[in-house]
């Protein structure tokens, strides 16, 4: 009895095969393969309905539903007091306020990445100069493998910090995800990295012309910096 | 509703389902799905309207379960060494009879089929959920999760065959298969069947 390529056998079951594919296969076995191999799509399919659910809560989904939908709302307008000495302390509360959040944003863009998978799932570009250019970054990346550690460019995406674009180039560098931070020198973002400085994974901050690098890695990484040249 | 979230809210169960059957530890499911929807949220304005949903939606998905799972970044780089084909299953005693009232067997199974289904790699679970209950073709699989397509049958070909054995020797000890099975399991080693073992 003739039997069927295990590779075959599997685009079978799975119906990857063309209908002339089918035809071919098929007529390479004897009538009792077939049969048990047509048992094997009905037992397949009485799995799979065994392994689908459960739903997700309703709970949940309403939680979410409505962190998701508070998240887009538009700020509210605020009025400022006709009395001049209402000011003082609602420019000391708003100020607080900025503080804490500027804050917790640093740090929740840091903490966002942990494999080079996710990072490559964030990418927008394969070509990261594209994504330097479109927001007027001059800057291009030439990266190279040396030293021992294998690097790979995966490509890049735009943040906003700030209130202000960020380029963001995503390297695998010996199975580790690394992020590099463009900015303009000077500018409302960049300050903002720089507040961050004491975290952890934050590994450098450095200027090429008008722009602020900052390499966000738990990996070394600060030769990476040479990658990147002026326009 | 944004159209996004709309999509989110459509496929909500089927996500959840998803990540309940692949994570070790489904306790934490709710968990998960909330961080892959909130990563997926944050990164909308990535997603094109109109291209594959699901596909982009699973990427985030399985990237947040194998975190989940504390699995390396070189998760798929190993093929587990069982060498189980459905080839080999097939000359299983009592199997031929599974195949021929899958219903009624897997009917007195009961929870041993989710139980059989943990005991496969999260790489076997993760490509036999998407081909088998969410329908991807073999392509979708491999972008999702970033393998070439013959890996994908690799881990759907031993995902299945493993699955079929735990279920087989459930039934056995289980007692679940009928007493002409065992009779013809035993016969070629010459063996008495006890009646207490057809059960």
């Amino acid at each position: 009895m003739n039997k069927p390529d295990n590779q075959k056998t599997v685009a079978y079951l799975d119906g990857e095969l063309a209908l002339e594919e089918v035809a071919a296969f098929e007529k390479e076995l004897p009538q009792e393969t077939i049969e048990s191999l047509q048992g094997e799509v009905a037992l397949d399919m009485r799995i799979a309905e065994r392994l689908s659910g459960p739903e997700c809560p309703e709970e949940l989904w309403r939680n979410l539903k409505q962190k998701m939908q508070t998240e887009k709302s538009p700020a509210r307008i605020l009025r400022f007091p006709r009395k001049r000495w209402l000011w003082l302390p609602l420019a000391a509360s708003l100020t607080l306020v900025a503080g804490v959040h500027f804050a917790h944003a640093d740090h929740s863009f840091l903490e966002r990445v942990s494999t080079v998978a996710e990072l490559r799932s964030e990418v927008v570009s394969e070509n990261p100069d594209d994504v330097l250019s479109e927001n007027g970054f001059g800057l291009v990346v030439h990266a190279e493998s040396k030293g021992g550690h294998k690097v790979e460019v995966l490509g890049g995406y735009t943040e906003k910090l700030a209130g202000e674009p960020v380029a963001v180039v995503c390297i695998n560098c010996c199975g580790k995800p690394i992020r590099v931070l463009i900015t303009r020198r000077g500018g409302r973002a960049a300050k903002a990295l720089l507040r961050t400085r004491n975290y952890k994974n934050l590994k450098t901050v450095a200027w090429r012309g008008d722009f602020q690098l900052a390499i966000i890695s738990e990996h070394p990484a600060e030769d990476m910096l040479n990658f990147f040249e002026e326009v | 509703m944004d159209e996004f979230l709309q999509l989110l809210e459509k496929h909500r169960h089927e996500f959840y389902g998803y990540i309940y059957r692949t994570i070790w530890d489904s306790q934490g499911a709710d968990d998960v799905f909330s961080e892959a929807v909130l990563t997926a949220y944050e990164n909308r304005q990535k997603y094109i309207l109109g291209t594959n949903f699901r596909a982009w939606m699973y990427r985030i998905i399985t990237n947040k379960c194998f975190v989940a799972n504390r699995e390396t970044a070189r998760r798929f780089d190993s093929i587990d060494d069982h060498a189980d084909s459905l080839i080999a299953l097939q000359s299983e005693p009592g199997y031929a009879d599974v195949l021929n009232n899958p219903d009624e067997f897997l009917d007195q199974c009961g929870d041993e089929v989710r139980i059989a289904f943990r005991k496969l790699s999260t790489a076997q679970r993760t490509c036999l959920l998407l081909k088998a209950v969410e329908q991807f073709s073999y392509k979708e699989i491999a972008s999702v999760l970033e393998i070439p397509v013959g890996t994908v049958m690799t881990h759907l070909s031993r995902g299945r065959a493993r699955l079929r054995r735990e279920l087989l020797e459930y039934g056995r000890d289980a007692g679940l298969l009928r007493k002409s099975f065992i009779g013809r399991m035993y016969e070629d080693k010459g063996e008495e069947v006890a009646d207490e073992q057809a059960g």
